[in-house]
């Protein structure tokens, strides 16, 4: 694939993936499941989930798990927000470019 | 390097970043070894490439410079400030052009030192710099507070002026009228005065106190960064 992903993008992917979980979710879990969409290396995702939990549209929490404390992250009531504002951007910006491009086709 | 080397050297290259902002990323990296397993251990430790290159990725996101200098690729995130600029007839040479390392260590370096040896030259002069700023602002402040009082005491001598007049009409009947004239004048002039320069002030005081509240801000800003 030869286009970039931009930070808002990136932003958006990681809260969605981290909306699909009602319990919360951990790092290498968001890792693993950011890509199946998207090749990111595993230390890219820190600064991204520290940002959007310093914007509040992440919460951390942390859980007992195999006798340790495990962080979870869960979206806010901002980040639901912001995710849906991505989402509606992101319908209006990729549907304008796929018509653009089946209009250069039809040509 | 195994998982616990990987570490100590990660907590060494963020021992100049807040305790807290430390805390959290070891934290972060600490959990992903062990949710990831024994057996992926190798092989986060050769996808991170470095404990730099993951104290720099940290480093950079906490001072909220990843989003104009680094792209999340299908390659991967790539740090822009680490690789030249390629126009795309040669996007094939990409996975030859390794990131020079050497160079920006060397530019960081310098910046350090640069920042180290200018400081006690720039912080005072930034000092004054915003005293002085400071003391234009708060004479703005001033002088339109100024010109409004004026025009209040302005308005009060005219009408001082009027009430002297009616109290003398029975003595001096006409310089009474031209004095009372003299004083309604003064009062009206003064009240429009009052009234236009409060106007002003309600205008120019919010520019002002946002002009002020802009320049220290930038100012803490580029602090921060450096």
């Amino acid at each position: 694939m030869v286009f970039n992903t931009g930070a808002a993008l990136l932003d958006a992917i990681v809260l969605s993936v981290v909306s699909q979980e009602q319990q919360g979710t951990y790092g290498y879990k968001i890792t693993q499941d950011v890509r199946q969409a998207l090749e990111v290396s595993e230390s890219t995702l820190y600064p991204v989930l520290r940002r959007l939990q310093k914007d509040e549209c992440l919460e951390v929490y942390d859980m007992q798990f195999d006798g340790r404390n495990r962080r979870y992250y869960k979206v806010t009531e901002k980040g639901m927000a912001q995710l849906n504002l991505y989402r509606i951007e992101w319908k209006n910006y990729s549907k304008k470019i796929s018509e653009m491009f089946e209009r250069g086709v039809e040509v | 390097m195994n998982r616990i080397e990987f570490m100590a050297e990660l907590e060494r290259l963020l021992k100049a970043i807040p305790e807290e902002e430390r805390r959290e990323a070891i934290q972060y990296y600490e959990d992903y070894f062990v949710d990831a397993g024994v057996e992926n251990e190798q092989h986060i430790i050769t996808e991170l490439e470095s404990p730099e290159k993951v104290a720099q990725t940290i480093k950079s996101g906490l001072w909220g410079k990843e989003e104009d200098s680094s792209e999340y690729r299908e390659t991967g995130y790539t740090d822009i400030r680490f690789e030249e600029k390629e126009t795309p007839a040669n996007r094939e040479n990409r996975e030859e052009s390794k990131p020079k390392k050497d160079n920006s260590l060397l530019k960081i370096l310098l910046i350090i030192a640069i920042a180290v040896f200018t400081l006690p030259i720039v912080f005072p002069l930034a000092v004054a710099g915003l005293a002085v700023i400071f003391a234009i602002a708060v004479s703005g402040f001033a002088l339109f507070g100024t010109l409004v009082l004026l025009a209040v005491v302005v308005m009060i001598c005219g009408f001082y002026v009027t009430i002297c007049g009616i109290l003398e009409i029975f003595h001096f009947p006409a310089l009474a009228l031209v004095v009372i004239g003299g004083g309604l004048l003064a009062f009206v002039a003064g009240l429009v005065a009052t009234v236009l320069m409060v106007k002003v002030c309600m205008i120019v005081f919010p520019i002002l106190s946002r002009g002020l509240v802009n320049v220290f801000r930038k100012f803490v800003n580029r602090k921060e960064i450096k």
